[in-house]
């Protein structure tokens, strides 16, 4: 939450010249953060000059000649022609050589009559929007001679200071100062202005979720004149209204911090807040209409609905001008502003500080504050005070300096009591009890007291005990770390992207409508469904590369996938090849990737987990390639896919293949490497040749053989295979056999394991030995 | 004869070029069905000194082809082998098959190197689903349904009811002590999502959780540890650490952490003693058990260890810059 303040209130409010590099320096202990803007720049040499006396210009009826003194020692001759100008009065005088926004001021003959300068109005300054004519000043703010712009403040920069979401009395500038005084000069602040009393004239009942409201006539008895130095601070921040009961008022709520609202006068004395209790439609200042339901809170009295509180007069209430004015102040809960304020979609900036909250107490404040405000400029009277405040019983806090030294590991000793008491917390009856100021609505139990008293010390005080090594624990992080550097050495780059993708992706890969999780209020088109898979992001990553001229890409992402109905959430490694195999210059880099590489290296990786990899192959994945895909098994487990990616994914760009595992079985998976005995006898080699029916794949033996386990029979592996013939499209295999045992296998022996798996081939798989190939002995 | 043959098979010899050559020449000179055996097995019919005095010229004659076809062995073996070198030499320094070396992303490379810290501190690794309810999100870490960090312009609501993603790691927090009873020491690296796109952030980043929860931790042991981490890290022992108030609805005291950086503090981590509500709210009680609890942002981490000055460049992806972090260290 940012509250500006212009440096020279800010000084004046702390009640002394603080400079901007102290309250830099500072700041942090109070927990809060600060920017400084500087102001806009301003012609130096205007200055504060008072009119003396004023004769008709001879040859013109409009224009005057005004006797002026600039503090120069000089009375200077000007003529002006503003019809506001009089004997007396204090004005900005630009002597010549000045240079305003639209002119450069010089000496000059004005129809026959020497004018050495110009009387000035805010718009010839370079402030619009103010008032019309002569800029008057009162001589209780400046004197003659005055450099204008500096003398009011003109030139100080604003601080935007941060504060934290806790202290919303610091969104003031009187609690701000209060909070700056305390923790840094430590002692209390006294107040620019000491806000008036008053006294109800008539009740009206509170709703749930308001501590207060309070509606004030006032009628004035002479037109009000802002002073120039509140002017000054207005604009600084960015308050150029004309009205200057809307600028009081606007003033006011920067200094206490209540929003405050004003009405016409000529309204009726029966107000109320409460819940709308019936849909209705609600005409907003703003000109457009609100369709209002029974649980939104308004303000309302003879007249009708006058107000959402918090968001937004109506257009009849309106105040434009006049000596007459209601002025509101309520305290509501934010959660029911919050919840108007976000169905309307109205963001109006009175919503933005209403949906904050208000402290219970601070509406009676501001609006105190607004009278003393009042008092500074006209006379006036309080004709009606209507609302309801009732006064609850302060909070209060136990704290005990041993509680402070067991959270916060250093004693506090006399600090605490110091500490809490300029921090207006007052000890109440028994020494560790304290009563909470109104104020402070962040304060509910003894830590919050620690808290404060350990900012008043300053964090530096805490001592700092260093960590002692423990025991390391097995983490799966450190686990991860070592698979991820099985895929850096292999050449892929660890990407992260973005778990949310672009909405065509669900249809695109198939996901099903039901399952997909979309964000409700994305940032861009792009951001809107939650992935399901990693491949769209990796696919975007690898076309990024592909357009930026790298050759090799082989990226992988440690990453969650998400669906809808029911919520489910996992983490997957997705991993994805697709260009040259190696870099350029080499002989074979005209190589390109091919679904073996990344399919050998799957495996290498799951057998480097100890892990044996089964493929079975899936077709009819949205993702791959309708031939090329395959489920990847460990036993009976499935721990993810692989395939070569649809060329309509890619659109027709270099092949790519991509791989996706499940990491909750690859953390799982744990394997103690174990010794197992094995024989010293030569290993057997046979190699056989089949003819295989079309559609084979070797994935269906592999597993067969493996259910079937022949005696003998260690291993296997495809050496050979073979797709071509005429008329008739022939298939052929070759595999060879790796046959061992604790002594050496006799011939007879391998002989019939072989006979035995050649007979069971050609019954359940139908492939037929080729005759006339030779059985070779290796 | 005898002399015949020598010459023949020297010839014989000086014509041949591969050892399978000297095989064939070999076995027609010294094999079974040569001459000389013929002569061996013909001195059988022999008488003693015929025989001794015959077999000796025999022997003689055997030892003479023997060493003849020995050094033609020799010869083509050393053919062979200067052929063998000719047809296998490369340029030895050309790089004909270079692999690319692949790389870690810096966002892993500094939750490996604050993990591996931690661990070290006795922090034992926990997560939380990214996919959250406003309950342990907010609700249950003491954020009150006003504040503003629930409101829809920070906060990824998702189209079902009552989830959203993640706003922080904290709510790990939350899940860890709902099943598991104090003592814990957990910490939880992770992706976590805000609404927001512009210099300085992106709509997801990662943060790292640490939380303590015991019975007698105070303030100075969250420093130490916080300070002892991120000296760690930068492996700097005399790295300037500057703890100030902060505020977090979930932790009081709360405390920002500045490293000295260059020529200014830099902001880089929030911590706090565990806030009293949010141990009520686990069914813990705050009378018997403290806690202190950390946060980090580890790709603002990431970006000052390894140099990134742009934040937008981590979710790029960009090949160049991944090959700035190829290889093993962290």
């Amino acid at each position: 939450m940012n509250f500006s303040v212009p440096l020279n209130w800010f000084q004046k409010a702390v009640g002394y010249a603080v400079s901007v590099e102290t309250i830099s320096e500072e700041i942090s202990r109070l927990g809060f953060d600060l920017q400084v803007h500087p102001a806009e720049p301003r012609p130096p040499e205007v200055r504060v000059a008072q009119v003396l006396s004023v004769a008709p210009h001879p040859n013109a009826e409009r224009l005057k000649i005004c006797d002026v003194d600039d503090g120069s020692g000089l009375i200077k001759q000007v003529v002006c022609g503003c019809p506001s100008v009089r004997g007396g009065i204090y004005v900005p005088f630009a002597p010549p050589g000045s240079v305003l926004p639209r002119i450069t001021i010089r000496v000059s003959e004005i129809r026959g009559v020497r004018s050495e300068g110009m009387l000035c109005s805010r718009d010839d300054l370079g402030m619009p929007d103010g008032l019309p004519g002569l800029w008057i000043l009162s001589s209780k703010e400046v004197a003659v001679g005055d450099p204008f712009f500096e003398v009011l403040g003109f030139e100080a920069p604003t601080l935007v200071f941060e504060i934290t979401a806790n202290r919303k009395d610091c969104l003031s500038l009187e609690g701000l100062a209060n909070e700056w005084t305390a923790m840094i000069r430590r002692r209390a602040c006294s107040p620019l202005w000491p806000v008036h009393a008053f006294e109800f004239t008539r009740r009206a009942p509170l709703p749930e979720g308001a501590t207060a409201a309070f509606w004030l006539r006032i009628r004035l008895h002479e037109p009000l004149v802002v002073p120039a130095s509140w002017e000054q601070g207005l604009r600084a921040l960015g308050n150029d209204s004309p009205n200057p009961v809307l600028s009081i008022q606007r003033w006011a709520e920067f200094v206490w911090g209540c929003p405050l609202h004003v009405y016409r006068g000529d309204l009726g004395e029966d107000w109320s807040l409460m819940p709308s209790q019936k849909p209705r439609a609600f005409e907003g200042l703003d000109g457009q209409t609100y369709a209002l339901e029974s649980s939104d809170m308004i303000v309302c009295n003879e007249g009708g609905v006058q107000a959402l509180p918090g968001i937004l007069g109506s257009a009849s209430s309106r105040y434009e001008d006049g000596m007459v004015f209601w002025i509101e102040a309520v305290e509501l809960d934010p959660a029911v502003v919050l919840a108007t304020h976000k169905r309307l979609g109205l963001n109006t900036q009175a919503a933005v500080r209403a949906c904050r909250g208000v402290v219970p107490g601070l509406a009676r404040q501001t609006l105190g504050g607004f009278l003393a405000l009042l008092d500074d400029c006209a006379s006036f009277t309080v004709e009606a005070v209507v609302g309801e405040a009732p006064m609850s019983a302060p909070r209060e806090v136990v704290c005990s300096v041993d509680t402070a030294r067991a959270v916060l590991g250093c004693d506090p000793g006399q600090y605490m009591k110091e500490a809490l008491t300029i921090l207006g917390f007052v000890p109440s009856g028994s020494d560790d009890v304290f009563q909470v100021p109104w104020y402070r609505d962040d304060i509910h139990e003894s830590v919050d007291l620690v808290e404060e008293v350990i900012r008043y010390m300053g964090y530096d005080a805490l001592r700092a005990v260093l960590p002692e090594p423990r025991q390391k624990t097995r983490i799966s992080l450190e686990r991860r770390s070592r698979m991820s550097d099985y895929w850096v050495t292999l050449g892929f780059d660890e990407t992260v992207t973005y778990s949310f993708v672009n909405e065509d992706w669900g249809a695109r890969l198939g996901w099903p409508t039901h399952r997909q999780l979309r964000v409700s209020n994305p940032i861009s088109s792009d951001m809107v469904l939650m992935r399901q898979s990693l491949l769209p992001s990796l696919l975007e990553v690898a076309q990024y590369r592909a357009r930026h001229q790298a050759e090799v890409v082989a990226l992988f992402e440690w990453g969650r996938v998400y669906a809808g109905d029911p919520l489910t959430e996992r983490e997957v490694l997705g991993l994805w090849i697709s260009g040259a195999r190696y870099l350029p210059q080499a002989k074979e880099s005209a190589r390109m990737v091919d679904y073996y590489d990344l399919l050998s290296w799957v495996e290498g990786f799951f057998s480097w987990m100890g892990q044996e990899l089964r493929m079975v192959s899936a077709p009819g994945q949205a993702i791959f390639h309708p031939d090329v895909a395959c489920q990847l098994y460990v036993g009976d487990q499935s721990v993810g896919h692989i395939g070569m990616v649809h060329p309509a994914l890619t659109e027709g760009a270099s092949c790519a293949y991509y791989a996706e595992l499940d990491v909750a079985y690859l953390e799982a998976c744990h394997r103690v490497p174990k010794f197992k005995s094995f024989s010293r006898t030569p290993v057997v080699h046979r190699d056989l040749s089949f003819w295989v029916p079309s559609g084979f794949q070797y994935g269906v033996l592999d597993s067969f053989l493996r259910d079937l386990a022949l005696p003998y029979l260690q291993s296997w592996v495809m050496i050979d295979h073979y797709s071509g013939g005429g008329a008739v499209q022939t298939h052929s295999i070759s595999l060879r056999l790796s046959l061992g045992a604790s002594h050496s296998l006799k011939d007879q022996e391998i002989d019939r394991v072989v006979s035995e798996l050649v007979s069971h081939l050609a019954k359940t798989l139908s492939m037929e030995l080729k005759k006339h190939e030779d059985v070779n002995a290796c | 004869m005898w002399s015949e043959t020598l010459q023949a098979c020297t010839f014989a010899l000086g014509q041949s070029k591969t050892r399978r050559d000297v095989d064939g020449i070999k076995s027609q000179y010294l094999g079974k069905k040569s001459w000389l055996q013929s002569q061996f097995m013909a001195m059988k019919a022999m008488g003693p000194e015929e025989r001794k005095a015959y077999g000796a010229q025999l022997n003689q004659m055997k030892v003479d082809l023997t060493d003849l076809i020995d050094a033609a062995y020799l010869r083509v073996r050393q053919q062979e082998l200067d052929a063998l070198l000719v047809a296998t030499s490369v340029d030895p320094t050309a790089p004909q098959r270079r692999m690319r070396l692949g790389s870690r992303h810096p966002v892993s490379l500094a939750c490996a190197r604050l993990t591996a810290i931690l661990s070290d501190f006795g922090f034992v690794w926990a997560e939380g689903p990214e996919l959250e309810d406003e309950h342990h999100n907010f609700t249950l870490l003491n954020v009150p349904a006003s504040h503003p960090a629930r409101a829809e312009q920070d906060t990824f609501y998702l189209e079902s009811v009552g989830s959203l993603l993640r706003t922080h790691t904290s709510p790990v927090q939350i899940r860890v002590l709902e099943h598991t009873a104090p003592p814990v020491r957990i910490m939880a690296p992770g992706r976590v999502y805000r609404s927001d796109m512009d210099a300085t952030h992106t709509p997801m980043f990662h943060q790292l959780e640490g939380l303590v929860v015991d019975q007698h931790v105070d303030m100075s042991d969250l420093k130490g540890t916080v300070i002892a981490l991120l000296s760690s890290y930068f492996e700097d022992d005399s790295l300037r650490v500057r703890f100030r108030p902060g505020y977090f609805p979930f932790t009081e005291p709360s405390a920002e952490v500045d490293i000295w950086w260059g020529d200014r503090w830099l902001e880089v981590l929030g911590c706090g003693m565990v806030h009293p509500n949010v141990l009520r709210g686990v069914n813990i009680s705050p009378e018997q058990w403290r806690g202190y609890a950390f946060g980090v942002g580890m790709d603002r981490l990431a970006m000052l260890r390894y140099g990134i000055q742009d934040l937008r460049m981590m979710f790029e992806n960009d090949h160049r810059m991944s090959a700035c972090f190829s290889g093993a260290e962290l």
